[in-house]
């Protein structure tokens, strides 16, 4: 079995990705062996995929690809570089009109790409657990979230009944009735501070 | 009319925002500020209430919720570690169901 070694490889990979991500300058355009470095990743995930689903089967059978929480993940995330790709594709993207709207649809698109060192902890068995058992313990965290909210709506609706509207006073001018200014910046009044 | 301070988000107009401002209080932001503020404009022992928002939400209710946190994590962390011992610790990532295919 050279499980081992695949497993190693997946990772390297998934970290120099994380790298190549990392170094990008989001103000200048990117420079075109980049794209090229992207298509380069983009073939080695989908060779890794290719490479469990042939071992595995893809959804039929029992233990198969599509039925592990994990490789679903990471399936999704290869399929969304996939469809970013299609879209970002010029003859597909002509359609709009050329209208300003496409660069922000394809940037929205490219922004799947955060998700990919998130298959770390796909490739990583320590951080499966702790992401596993992080979920496992939300619903027994419910009843301290639901005190929670309990005194944030307690103490909210007596700042409410208390308090409401008093931010907006001002120091006024009896006299010509402006609003007082110092240093640009107008003085809140009512409470100890008193307006001369 | 004049705005509320922070670009017209820090009031207590409405419920929402009351929230809000309860909410940035728990977690001690510019919560002193903010009693400043209502000292201001409505009463010097108004500290009272910030006070106690920041003993009983951010001292006491915040902690308690992670102490929760901490030890339903450790539990079901420890329950996965035993499950996992049992297991074939060699596995694949994605090969949950080995054993059984292997005792077939």
């Amino acid at each position: 079995m050279t499980h081992r070694i695949f497993e190693s490889a997946t990772i390297t990979v998934i970290i120099l990705n994380s790298a190549t991500l990392a170094v990008e300058d989001p103000t200048a355009p990117l420079p075109p062996f980049m794209e090229n470095v992207e298509h380069i990743f983009l073939g080695l995930y989908s060779f890794e995929m290719c490479m469990k689903i042939l071992a595995m089967g893809f959804i039929m059978n029992k233990g198969a690809y599509l039925r592990d929480f994990w490789c679903i993940l990471d399936f999704v995330i290869v399929m969304s570089a996939y469809f970013t790709l299609a879209t970002q594709n010029p003859e597909m993207s002509i359609d709009t009109g050329g209208e300003e709207e496409s660069p922000g649809n394809l940037n929205a698109l490219r922004a799947f790409r955060v998700l990919r060192p998130l298959r770390t902890i796909t490739s990583i068995k320590g951080l499966r657990i702790l992401v596993v058992s992080l979920i496992q313990a939300l619903p027994m965290i419910k009843q301290t979230i639901i005190v929670l909210f309990f005194f944030f709506l307690i103490f909210a609706i007596g700042g409410l009944q208390m308090l409401s509207g008093l931010l907006k006073m001002r120091c006024v001018d009896t006299t010509t009735g402006k609003m007082i200014e110092e240093n640009g910046q107008y003085i809140m009044c009512g409470g100890i501070e008193e307006c001369e | 009319m004049n705005d509320n301070p922070n670009y017209n988000n820090s009031n207590l107009d409405n419920i929402f925002y009351a929230m809000l401002m309860v909410f940035q209080c728990t977690t001690l932001e510019g919560w002193s500020d903010l009693q400043t503020m209502y000292q201001m404009t409505y009463s010097k022992h108004i500290y009272v209430y910030f006070v106690s928002i920041v003993f009983i939400g951010a001292f006491f209710l915040m902690n308690l919720t992670l102490a929760v946190i901490n030890s339903s994590f450790t539990k079901s962390q420890r329950e996965l570690n035993a499950a996992d011992v049992e297991e074939d610790l060699g596995s694949m990532p994605c090969e949950t169901n080995n054993l059984e295919l292997l005792e077939e």
